[in-house]
């Protein structure tokens, strides 16, 4: 039930138990003012009688006008008393004394008329004096016991209102006494309503708001009743819910988060490895180019010292050897060279700009004029584009396409075309040869390091051109591949985004 | 012009013998009269220039040769030392070295060397280029006077 519904209730309640402690007083009231008037009544019919007692002995004395006239006022009066006396006592026993006094009125009031009658015979003479008396004194006895018997009568009836009184009063403090235990026990049951539906709950509300701020999240204040209290019990309970689980999203998210940092870190420490390496590399790369090649040159040098030295006294095979050790030195060299160039591709990356394709493809012409002018070879070029690429980087690929195609040349002399094609955000590059061709099994394997499809004596090399070309490619976000056959020249394309 | 019958003193800085050697043997030849001072590291050439520990009688060469990677000292901190010296910087100083890495080159002008050459691997070209330096240097190109700075 709802706290407010309670308290209408409550009211309601209040508001009857109200109205019947207000009746009990009322009633109570009227019960005692109506024996006070009964009272009243019996007080007058009392002392009237007694005035007429008084009157009539007066009477009896003098024989006056005036106390015969005052009785029959009294008379009158007490008959008019009597009247009203019938619907102002109406318990059983009154009613009955009252059925008795009434004749005993009407009997006193003919004895006195019979009285005055007498009285007036005797003393107009119709009527002897001394028998006049006798007369009188019987009807007076007879008066002064019925006057009695009224008077013990009315007292009877004094003392039957008294007793209905005393009990009316007992009734009526009863019934007050009932509705102070009613309106008590109604205080009461009102208190432990409260206590029970409203501060019970309350004090469950904030003890649990207590043990929710001390960070227990998963205390729940579980109020099970329908009202108001228990709406803000429920409404907590939720609030509390949804603070448990930003809280355990927030407690993710800080997982989350220091992972993410050692992952940083571990990434960090990765990069610093990979700077250190790098080093390590770079300076492998010096002792490539500087301290192994010392050795080598004494190599071939004192070689080929000995050879112009000591000309005379070796014979062919003297010659060939020594010429065996000075062209080793010479490929060793090549290679260390090539390998060089090949490791910095990556490690001497320059950040890749917007350049002229066709001033690219001019200077690798440039640097194999030598090749192009001894082989007698054609090259024809398309209009190119303007790329976003490392210029130098660039260069070695057309550089290594254009110098392949020339060197594995066909019978013919050789002829190469260099063109690009857009095709879907990239720009194609190709280059186009009439030489020897390729297997198609062999496209892949080309693009790797040290991959060499011919002996050094049909075609030198060191192995390292196709797969310097590939890593500068796949640097610059584009891949490169071959289509060709045995004998009908090669394609070389490659792409890079636009 | 320098005088044909006046002895030329060429100083190489040059840990190797053996490059040491081929040095000699391209020079043997030569139509100067020249005499080849060699010093196997960078602190000995710098004793060497400025005349002092073994080389108080030292001469003052009329050109340099210096490799880059030397013992003790570096050929690249003799290179700077003899260029920031107002007596020295006069002398031309030709590197010749095995390596040919960009940053070398580079870092060799930065510290205003004269030339840069790579040793070839060939002995007849090897030949070839120190004859050149030699005939370039000390009969083409027109040098200060040989005087020291007091």
């Amino acid at each position: 039930m709802r706290i407010r519904t309670k308290l209408a209730a409550i009211t309601g309640a209040a508001a009857i138990v109200g109205l019947f402690a207000l009746s009990t007083l009322a009633w109570t009231n009227a019960q005692l003012s109506r024996s006070a008037a009964e009272l009243a009544l019996i007080q007058e019919l009392i002392e009237t009688q007694f005035e007429r007692a008084a009157l009539r002995e007066e009477y009896f004395l003098y024989h006056e006008e005036r106390p015969r006239e005052q009785w029959m006022q009294h008379t009158e009066h007490m008959t008019a008393a009597l009247e009203r006396a019938n619907t102002v006592l109406g318990a059983p026993d009154q009613q009955d004394l009252l059925r008795r006094i009434r004749p005993s009125l009407e009997k006193t009031k003919v004895l006195f008329a019979r009285l005055l009658e007498t009285h007036e015979m005797t003393s107009r003479g119709s009527l002897d004096a001394a028998q006049g008396a006798v007369i009188e004194g019987l009807l007076r006895s007879q008066l002064i016991l019925d006057a009695q018997q009224l008077a013990v009568q009315i007292f009877k009836l004094q003392a039957i209102t008294n007793r209905e009184r005393a009990a009316r009063y007992s009734r009526s403090q009863a019934l007050i006494l009932t509705s102070f235990l009613a309106l008590t026990g109604f205080a009461l049951a009102t208190l432990a309503l409260v206590a029970r539906s409203i501060v019970a709950p309350l004090r469950r509300l904030e003890q649990g708001i207590e043990v929710i701020s001390t960070g227990d999240l998963a205390h729940r204040i579980g109020l099970v009743s329908n009202d108001e209290i228990g709406d803000v019990g429920r409404a907590f309970d939720a609030m509390t819910e949804r603070l448990r689980s930003i809280t355990v999203s927030r407690d993710e998210l800080t997982k989350e988060v220091i992972k993410r940092r050692e992952v940083e870190a571990a990434l960090h420490k990765a990069n610093e490895d990979l700077e250190s390496s790098n080093k390590d590399l770079e300076q492998f790369a010096y002792v490539a180019s500087h301290d192994l090649q010392e050795p080598l040159r004494m190599v071939a040098s004192f070689t080929q010292l000995l050879a112009q030295r000591y000309e005379g006294q070796l014979d062919e095979k003297g010659r060939k050897y020594i010429n065996y050790a000075v062209d080793g030195a010479v490929r060793m060299k090549r290679l260390i060279d090539d390998l060089l160039t090949y490791s910095r591709i990556a490690s001497r990356a320059m950040p890749l700009q917007t350049i002229d394709a066709n001033a690219v493809l001019e200077a690798a012409l440039k640097n194999l004029a030598a090749a192009i002018e001894e082989s007698r070879a054609s090259i024809t070029a398309g209009k190119l584009p303007t790329v976003r690429a490392d210029a130098a980087q660039l260069t070695l690929v057309f550089q290594n396409l254009i110098g392949n195609a020339i060197k594995f040349r066909g019978p013919e002399e050789p002829r190469v075309h260099v063109a690009v094609a857009d095709r879907a955000g990239e720009w194609i590059f190709s280059i186009r040869d009439n030489g020897i061709g390729i297997k198609p099994e062999h496209a892949d394997r080309i693009f790797v390091i040290f991959q060499r499809l011919h002996t050094r004596e049909e075609y030198p090399g060191t192995g390292i051109g196709l797969a310097l070309c590939k890593q500068v490619v796949e640097r610059h976000g584009g891949r490169i591949w071959v289509e060709s056959e045995p004998g009908k020249g090669s394609t070389f394309f490659f792409s890079m985004p636009q | 012009m320098a005088d044909a019958f006046k002895r030329i003193e060429i100083l190489l800085v040059e840990d190797n013998p053996g490059d040491a050697d081929l040095a000699r043997e391209a020079l043997a030849d030569s139509k100067l009269h020249n005499m080849l001072y060699v010093v196997g590291d960078g602190e000995a050439a710098m004793e060497f220039l400025q005349r002092t520990g073994n080389y108080a009688d030292a001469p003052r060469p009329d050109l340099i040769l210096l490799d880059l990677n030397l013992p003790k000292k570096d050929g690249r901190e003799v290179l700077a030392e003899i260029k920031s010296d107002d007596d020295l910087k006069l002398i031309p100083v030709v590197i010749l070295t095995t390596s040919s890495s960009d940053e070398d080159i580079l870092r060799s002008y930065n510290l205003h060397a004269n030339c840069y050459i790579t040793k070839p691997i060939d002995l007849n070209q090897f030949i070839k280029v120190v004859r050149s330096i030699e005939d370039f240097w000390l009969c083409i190109v027109r040098l200060p006077p040989k005087c020291r700075i007091p």
